[in-house]
């Protein structure tokens, strides 16, 4: 046992193989070995709330069963507050509980004390925290508890990943150990047979729900599982009017009312039901023991993902868990066979890691000083043992400080409201010790779009976009939560609905939280597409499809950067299947747009998926090279960061997470008539007086590496360049009409054409009253 | 920058992209809603808004100033976000104030917001009345005579061509006029709002804010542009 002789230690199992229980075992032979001291001894920290409570019941079991002295509970945002007051007074010895409650445990004054006997501490899906804000917030928070707990042993749970060594080092110190769990039986992986016509393009599935409908008939539980909660929406509500065999099925997504979410929980643990159609909100939290069979609508959009949602099912048994893809067009059904042939080679995406974010830093050190006097060196030097802040300069983290103290502006602020003090020792402490409460209610970096309440008389079913409602007119139908709701209007901030019967309602979008396709999937795809020997291998459609391509222009394969240019209904498209994933394509989207503006070509605007991106402006391009050449990262590039919308959308959370302004809770209704101030204006002043402050360079580091995602694109760029082959068509090619097809559902620059779109609005009115003018 | 000339209660207002508006025959320019020092007003709860709100405003209302070169500035209330404000500015800010309004011998309704303080040198009024119109902060129901006001932050959004924007905007009706607020960091009311119903109607004329202009809505508030596919 590693984990005994004070050395962190990883452990690398499969979905589902037990390797929690495996990790509590160092733990219980520590206890039964020291007993208990009546202070906390081992802290087990979980991404999920769900899995926190499941694995306290999975623990019960071998603790009575060796009838150790130990108790045991959870804490999490859901405790009550008697309870969670009584732990620290009386602590467990065993607590589980999740990142943001370790970060309120640790702002109390007396954290030192409480931790003082800690010995262990367990990350279970270690894996799942390496590329994103709460990530970030956990490993500053265990810097923290090493400070406070020098004795505490780190057990990290992880997921099988493709370098080991990263995960080391982002959460062990010197001599770590790794422990890997014998390879559990691949998967069997199916993609779904059918008859009908697969689409060129859409995400809905429509044309395969009667045959999914077939196979979770046949199944003894099954998750179908979507990517998007607008699919989730549909699904359920095409399988239910399917549903001849008054089979029981549920859905289960982010936006409905937790209760209901619960509620189906507990049907699937009792085994009352036979279908649950869900998005991610499920992944983690619940007993998989019955589920049979997973079924994946949509593309997988990468190896490592795929994997571990279909590892999940049927593990007490020992076999093969068994899932079938659903792809809902034919790119999607290329990279659903890529999927699945990599699994079988054991194949599986590199992990990405992230840079620590600024925002969630600064809370972090309001959260310090929350828990008392701090010494700036000493905490300094502690941050920096934080792997996603290894880099972190000491200017950087001073102007974190100035901006925790007062906002941190060039202009001289008014000192008597200070958030923090220097004392004369040289220590930093909050001006107020009453202000920690403003720190205790802001933990965490989930910031929820703002959404109101959606009600059924007095029923509150859950929430909804404030962005999807502001485009409804009382009497227009929407599907929520599998019903079809009126929208009857807004009263008190809430979302007032009765039931309807209209055949077509529309669906809430609900913003962002796509994920591209890793860079893994897409090799595979591309290599698939140039793999001709293999096409019979395919269905006759999709074979027929690539052929007509090769045909017509040439294979976007391994070897092939593709560049088509074609005139399709009097606009000039150009095409580039850079396979580089959506966000790489938005933002090469949005460069393309300025240079070939500049170039005089007129562009009107571009569409993407993760495959491929089209451009389409009033003249075609003569010269390909000079568009693609990489120096757009430089030249358009810093540019158009200066003025991208899509800053503003990571300014708001950013300005959340970070302390700047309140969080909105939810069921708190603004007080004002007027809203009190709108995160964009904020964002628009300070651009325009202070460009280089912490908070706006806070947005660009997140914005590189996540929405805008530039190292890939640069890579992309630099490997077309190299590679490009060049197509002047007479017509569409077969791969570009899911692209041309979707430019007339999104549009993709509506934030740059804002005064061209009023000014068309105003001449279409007065073209309707035929008069000179309006007044 | 291009203006919208409108006409309201018989006479000819040019309305400006910035929020401001100007009365030709008045040779007067109206604003409303600057809520100067509004960031700094959030400090002492905890919350540090950028303190440069004040600054923009300013600059803003000088442009403006310097392109109508009016004879003479009306003020409709809540120029200042609290009592206090004036207090937490810069002097550099309060010495720009002072000049901008000194040739301008502005009129100065007091607002909500302001609690009654008007800056040294200059004296606050519940209303005004002029050439038939009545001038105050916050419309009032039972005003019969034509009126202009500001205060509910008017916002409206659009939808045109699958695209949906949100723009403050001035609202019209036969008897009123609600300018939208001028300030930098100042927030909009959604039209549809129940505390709007007074100008709410199929005659309502909204004219909303761009960038380089104003433009006009097709008619009725809250307004009626539905989703349609395009492009």
């Amino acid at each position: 046992m590693h984990a005994l002789e004070g050395r962190d230690v990883i452990v690398f199992a499969p979905t589902g193989a037990g390797k929690t229980l495996a990790g509590f075992l160092p733990c219980f032979l520590d206890i039964e070995a020291r007993k208990s001291s009546g202070k906390l001894h081992t802290l087990y920290i979980s991404p999920l709330k769900a899995l926190a409570v499941d694995v306290h019941r999975n623990i019960a079991a071998p603790v009575e069963a060796l009838d150790l002295a130990v108790t045991f509970e959870t804490r999490t945002g859901d405790t009550p507050a008697s309870r969670r007051q009584r732990q620290k007074i009386k602590p467990p010895d065993f607590l589980m509980t999740t990142p943001e409650s370790l970060a309120l445990l640790l702002s109390y004054e007396d954290a030192e004390e409480y931790f003082s006997d800690l010995r262990f501490v367990i990350i279970d899906e270690l894996h799942s925290f390496f590329d994103n804000k709460r990530g970030d917030l956990l490993s500053l928070n265990l810097a923290r508890l090493a400070a406070v707990a020098p004795a505490a042993v780190r057990i990290g749970l992880s997921a099988t990943i493709e370098d080991p060594s990263q995960a080391f080092g982002w959460l062990c110190r010197d001599n770590a150990r790794m422990v890997r769990a014998p390879q559990a039986a691949l998967p069997q992986i199916d993609i779904l047979q059918t008859k009908n016509r697969i689409p060129w393009s859409g995400h809905m599935a429509r044309h395969a729900l009667d045959d999914v409908y077939a196979e979770i008939a046949s199944a003894r539980m099954s998750v179908v599982f979507v990517n998007t909660r607008a699919q989730a929406e549909f699904v359920f509500q095409r399988l239910w009017q399917l549903n001849e065999k008054n089979l029981r099925i549920a859905v289960h997504h982010g936006s409905l009312e937790r209760e209901l979410r619960r509620k189906v929980e507990a049907r699937m643990a009792a085994g009352s039901l036979d279908c649950v159609v869900a998005t991610s909100s499920l992944d983690l939290g619940l007993d998989w023991a019955d589920v049979d069979l997973v079924v994946q609508v949509g593309a997988p959009k990468g190896i490592s993902r795929l994997l571990q949602r279909v590892g999940r099912a049927n593990h007490r048994l020992n076999e093969p868990s068994r899932a079938i893809l659903v792809p809902t067009n034919r790119f999607e059904y290329l990279e659903s066979i890529a999927a699945k042939i990599e699994i079988a080679k054991g194949q599986m995406d590199g992990a990405a890691f992230r840079r620590g974010g600024y925002d969630v830093l600064a809370q972090h050190v309001f959260g310090i000083a929350s828990s008392g006097p701090f010494d700036p060196d000493a905490v300094f030097a502690e941050i920096i043992t934080a792997a996603p802040y290894n880099d972190l300069t000491r200017a950087q983290f001073d102007a974190i400080v100035g901006f925790v103290t007062n906002g941190g502006y060039a202009l001289q602020a008014y000192p008597q409201y200070n958030r923090l003090q220097q004392l004369d020792d040289g220590r930093i402490a909050l001006r107020d010790a009453r202000m920690a409460r403003q720190y205790r209610m802001n933990i965490g970096t989930i910031v929820e779009s703002p959404m109101l309440k959606v009600k059924l008389r007095n029923r509150t079913l859950g929430n909804i976009e404030e962005n999807f409602i502001v485009n409804l007119s009382p009497g227009d139908s929407f599907l929520f939560g599998g019903q079809v709701l009126a929208f009857e209007g807004i009263k008190d901030a809430a979302v007032m609905v009765r039931k309807s019967r209209a055949s077509e309602p529309q669906i809430p979008s609900y913003g962002g939280g796509r994920l591209p396709m890793t860079t893994s999937l897409s090799n595979a795809v591309r290599h698939l597409i140039g793999d001709q020997d293999g096409w019979s291998a395919l269905p006759e459609q999709i074979g027929d499809w690539l052929a007509l391509q090769r045909g017509r222009s040439a294979l976007p394969d391994q070897k092939t950067s593709l560049v088509e240019i074609f005139t399709h209904r009097k606009r000039h498209y150009t095409v580039f299947y850079s396979f580089a994933g959506r966000n790489a394509n938005q933002t090469l989207g949005f460069l393309l747009l300025r240079r070939m503006k500049r170039a005089g070509l007129r562009p009107l605007g571009f569409s993407m998926t993760d495959y491929a991106l089209a451009v389409w402006s009033l003249k075609p391009p003569e010269n390909i090279e000079d568009l693609l050449n990489t120096d757009i990262m430089v030249d358009e590039f810093e540019e158009w960061l200066q003025d991208t919308p899509l800053l503003k959308r990571l300014f708001r959370d950013a300005a959340i997470i970070s302390g700047l302004v309140e969080r909105r809770h939810p069921g708190q209704v603004k007080t004002g008539r007027q809203v009190l101030f709108s995160s964009d204006l904020i964002y628009d002043v300070l651009r325009r007086h202070e460009p280089d402050h912490i908070l706006l360079q806070a947005v660009r580091r997140d914005a590189m590496q996540g929405l805008i995602d530039a190292g890939r694109l640069a890579d992309t760029l630099t490997e077309i360049t190299e590679n490009i082959t060049v197509r002047r068509l007479d017509m569409i090619s077969p791969m570009a009409v899911p692209l041309v097809m979707q430019i007339s559902r999104e549009n993709t620059v509506k934030n740059e054409v804002g005064d061209d779109l009023l000014r068309d609005l105003e001449e279409e009115i007065i073209r309707a009253a035929n008069v000179e003018s309006i007044h | 920058m291009s203006n919208l000339s409108i006409d309201f209660a018989g006479h000819r207002f040019d309305l400006h992209p910035s929020g401001a508006m100007f009365w030709q025959a008045e040779a007067s320019l109206i604003v409303g809603d600057l809520h100067l020092e509004k960031a700094s007003s959030y400090h002492a709860s905890g919350q540090f808004l950028p303190p440069y709100d004040t600054v923009q405003t300013l600059d803003r209302l000088a442009g403006t100033v310097t392109e109508f070169a009016p004879r003479q500035l009306i003020l409709l209330g809540d120029i200042f976000h609290d009592g206090a404000a004036w207090g937490r500015m810069q002097a550099a800010d309060q010495a720009r104030l002072t000049d901008i309004l000194a040739p301008l011998s502005p009129i100065w309704i007091e607002g909500n917001h302001d609690q009654h303080f008007v800056p040294p040198g200059h004296f606050g009024s519940g209303q005004h009345d002029r050439a038939g119109i009545v001038l105050r902060h916050i419309m009032d129901k039972g005003e019969a005579s034509p009126e202009i006001s500001a205060h509910f932050h008017p916002a409206a959004v659009i939808s045109h061509r699958g695209t949906r924007l949100r723009r403050p905007c001035f609202v019209k009706t036969r008897t009123k006029l609600v300018l939208p607020a001028f300030g930098a960091l100042t927030g909009g009311l959604d039209c549809s709002d129940s505390a709007l119903s007074l100008l709410h109607g199929q005659d309502t004329q909204l004219y909303l804010l761009g960038t380089d202009g104003v433009f006009a809505a097709p008619k009725g508030c809250p307004p009626q542009t539905r989703s349609r596919r395009g492009y």
